[in-house]
């Protein structure tokens, strides 16, 4: 692995290519059940998603391939993957896989069109018992530090519970917190402060950049017309970074055209027809009795991956999923993807007085679990990145900014990269109750920090409590789900708790009668970010420092 | 009692131990006896586990469950049926125990608070406080000739760091409703969102409620219902569009409704304090960008 000033001196093709993953999930952990449907989210991306790519970077690394991806581990994925319950969860859920797979196996044992596909599942599931149980002990997290340490990751953050940061502006205290709070957990995750930070939603606002700053953050993303729509307008466009106004914190805008190729889903390579199809899964085709013990008790249907159909095309006739066929078209799309990147970059280079920068950011859980063959795309365009061309180099952000010092100044716009560009997703008609809530939670909090400064004992815990409950109310996820339609009860069911969480302490702090049975029950059931510190809240606006 | 005793046998769950699962629990497992709790039901080593597995720092003061009241605590842990904690089959046997999710409709104080949703369309909400709700004080329920409370959004433009208003339109506001997505007036390079009253001449004056006012304790002192708002003269500059304007104010924090010391003349807090309107602005030229870009 080559370190970072070898990386730079090698460079010499016409441009950088900046692959970013963002991985996140909502907090969800229910130590009160013994099965909750919304925490097989986690289970299924850590099976489909963070596990095949940590395989994927240990392969890599073992072929002496040079790379590098920066990559978004949110405070939230980052403590559920280190979570004791979650972890002895996942890996009965993953017996439990095994378990069906090997029935599958024999299911399938005398028909030729799935009993191959039967056979993949159970030996990659095999390679994430391994992976998880064996090689990491259960912390995968471990994993994602040492590709760090290694020179391969950068790994950044994101807001604290990936709170939508343009819809809190008007309580900037409640900003802060997400931020810090957030640079506080990857410090104690990670031992050391991140360079960077994938915005909640990419959603940036003019004036953010002062909390990035003052929380030591470098550099961040923000949609296309971020940049492009940025106060005076960008030399660059989005193939170069920028340094915002009021604090000189970097800004990375999305490029357009590398985003659709993966990301839409007329365009994209995910939806051609010879890729595993994502809704045909035994959990719906099967005979009760025989999927019963693998899907919900209750007898809700459900994925279990187990899918044996590919795209096929837009038709509900669905034919039999063939693994090499969609092996050789990622990687055929991978080459088509770094040609296309190699055009672009060859062309910018030309108008443009240094290397461009082509940053594409995605969701890391398009890869796998959405896009089955996704991590292995990923892996064919490393390698042919890495050994079939000179014009493209990987780069991250940071080594980009300590290469090229010098950038233009200039305001990003408002943005985001949901639907419509703005906060159309985070504040519509199906969503926007929850602001007339939370934005008093806020302006509660930080009245309490600022007047409870000095609290000890069951008092700073009340205050500690009181400031997780708000910022896991704050998640922008809750407010995505409403907008979807799809798990509404549950994001509205966790809106509603943490909001009445929140008032009941308030209420016990004012009147001076905390419950500490109550305390303790909420620190044990919403046990996220141990480190905080309330007083995070604090105004800045009283005159003291 | 002994029923729900019979319950927390059955109810037992194994993978709750294992949550515990650290070697802290044990040694503070025997001290607490299990008791069952009246509406509640939790397993002894739920209690254990509560006390010890969260703050590091946090005091272990959690009480025996005899102590732990439902109606004060606000959460209850539903009961499970025999046949499902026992069912092999079915290890989702229900959670035991669930939170509150009985939220407040409203806040009682005055709260406006606009969100640009994008650069076409504001999201507005507002509080009123109580008194601001009784008939007396109905605005929509009087004539139309006589008040009406509204939203007044201005669109401005700059020209030579000066600000001119190039359009306004008021939103009545309807009692029942507490917010609105609002357009921004299209062309302007700032936009501002005001709550007021306008009267029978078309005179606008910012809406200035009497709200609930505290001292440092919390205790309210006094409370005004608000009838001066109705019967109170506009000052002649608050009259239609002609309010001067300040220019490059971002998004203004909400009223504060909490008196500090300096607000306090010989130690007494006024029993009336009327608060500035907050006027919500938006540059939009500088926030959305420019519409043409490179």
């Amino acid at each position: 692995m080559k370190n970072k000033t070898e990386h730079k001196k090698s460079h010499n093709g016409k441009g950088f290519l900046c692959l970013v993953l963002h991985a996140h999930l909502p907090y969800v952990r229910h130590p009160e059940c013994d099965y909750m449907l919304e925490e097989n989210w986690l289970y299924e991306a850590l099976t489909e998603t963070y596990i095949p790519l940590l395989s994927m970077f240990e392969n890599l690394i073992a072929d002496k391939v040079p790379f590098r991806i920066t990559m978004s581990l949110t405070p939230t994925l980052c403590t559920m993957l280190t979570d004791v319950l979650l972890q002895e969860r996942y890996s009965a859920h993953l017996k439990r896989s095994i378990e069906l797979g090997e029935k599958e196996l024999e299911r399938t044992k005398n028909d030729p069109d799935f009993h191959a596909t039967a056979a993949m599942y159970l030996d990659k599931l095999n390679i994430c018992r391994r992976t998880f149980d064996d090689s990491y002990n259960g912390n995968i997290l471990d994993g994602f530090k040492y590709f760090q340490n290694a020179g391969a990751l950068e790994i950044i953050t994101c807001g604290a519970t990936h709170g939508y940061l343009p819809n809190m502006q008007c309580n900037p205290e409640a900003v802060r917190a997400q931020i810090v709070t957030a640079v506080n957990s990857y410090e104690r995750f990670l031992g050391c402060k991140p360079q960077g930070i994938w915005l909640p939603e990419c959603g940036f606002y003019p004036g953010l950049e002062e909390f990035l700053y003052e929380a030591g953050i470098r550099y961040f993303f923000t949609e296309t017309h971020g940049i492009l729509f940025a106060d005076p307008k960008p030399q660059h466009g989005v193939f170069a970074p920028v340094l915002c106004q009021k604090a000189p914190v970097a800004a990375f805008g999305r490029d357009t055209e590398s985003s659709r190729s993966v990301w839409s889903s007329k365009e994209g390579y995910p939806g051609h027809p010879l890729y595993r199809d994502f809704y045909r899964d035994i959990g719906f085709d099967l005979d009760m009795d025989y999927i019963a013990p693998y899907i919900d008790p209750i007898g809700l249907r459900i994925h279990t991956g187990f899918k044996y159909y590919r795209i096929t095309g837009q038709t509900d006739h669905k034919e039999p999923y063939r693994r090499n066929e969609a092996l050789a078209i990622a990687a055929e799309h991978a080459g088509n993807f770094l040609y296309n990147r190699t055009k672009q970059a060859e062309y910018l280079s030309s108008i443009m007085d240094r290397p461009p920068i082509i940053v594409a950011p995605y969701d890391a859980e398009l890869f796998g679990h959405w896009w089955y063959e996704g991590p292995e795309w990923l892996n064919f365009l490393i390698r042919k990145a890495a050994f079939e061309q000179e014009a493209i180099t990987l780069i991250t952000p940071s080594e980009y900014l300590d290469t090229f010092k010098s950038n233009q100044v200039c305001e990003p716009s408002f943005s985001s990269w949901g639907e419509g560009g703005y906060s159309e997703v985070w504040l519509d008609k199906s969503n926007d109750w929850i602001y007339r809530h939370i934005h008093r939670m806020e302006i509660k909090m930080t009245e309490c920090a600022t007047a409870y400064f000095n609290a000890e004992g069951l008092v700073k815990r009340t205050l500690n409590q009181m400031a997780r409950e708000l910022l896991l109310a704050e998640s922008s996820d809750w407010a995505f789900i409403m907008k979807n339609g799809t798990m509404v009860d549950y994001a509205v069911r966790r809106t509603k708790e943490h909001i009445a969480n929140f008032l009941r302490l308030y209420n016990d702090l004012k009147k001076d009668c905390i419950d500490g049975n109550f305390v303790s029950l909420l620190e044990s059931h919403n046990n996220i970010f141990p480190e905080i510190d309330f007083r995070v809240y604090k105004s800045h606006n009283d005159g003291t420092p | 009692m002994s029923q729900i005793n019979e319950h927390l046998t059955a109810t037992a769950n194994p993978s709750m131990h294992q949550a515990a699962g650290t070697s802290t629990v044990s040694s503070l497992k025997t001290h607490q006896p299990v008791q069952p709790v009246s509406g509640i039901v939790f397993e002894k080593e739920f209690f254990d586990e509560v006390s010890t597995t969260s703050n590091p720092d946090a005091e272990l003061s959690l009480h025996t469950p005899d102590e732990y009241h439902a109606e004060k605590t606000g959460f209850a842990c539903e009961s499970l049926s025999e046949a499902d904690s026992l069912s092999q089959k079915n290890p989702s046997a229900g959670p035991r125990y669930s939170f509150s999710t009985e939220i407040p409709e409203t806040y009682d104080d005055f709260y406006l608070c606009v969100l640009p949703r994008d650069p076409k369309t504001l999201y507005v909400y507002w509080e009123l406080p109580d008194g601001t709700r009784s008939p007396e004080h109905n605005f929509q329920e009087q004539a139309p000739s006589k008040e009406q409370l509204v939203l007044r959004i201005k669109g401005q433009t700059v020209e030579n760091n000066e600000a001119h208003i190039s359009s306004c339109y008021d939103v009545p506001i309807q009692m029942n409703v507490a917010d609105s997505y609002v357009h921004v007036p299209t062309g302007a390079s700032q936009c501002s969102v005001e709550c007021g009253i306008v009267n029978e001449l078309g005179c606008f004056r910012p809406y200035s409620p009497q709200i609930n006012s505290y001292d440092q304790s919390g205790e309210a002192v006094h409370f005004h219902t608000g009838e001066e708002i109705v019967n109170r003269q506009p000052p002649d500059n608050y009259c239609t569009e002609s309010a001067p304007v300040s220019v490059g104010t971002a998004f203004m924090r909400p009223v504060a409704n909490s008196y500090s010391t300096s607000d306090t003349k010989n130690g007494t807090v006024p029993l009336v304090r009327s608060v500035d309107l907050p006027v919500v602005k938006l540059d939009t030229e500088h926030y959305f960008g420019s519409a043409t870009p490179i």
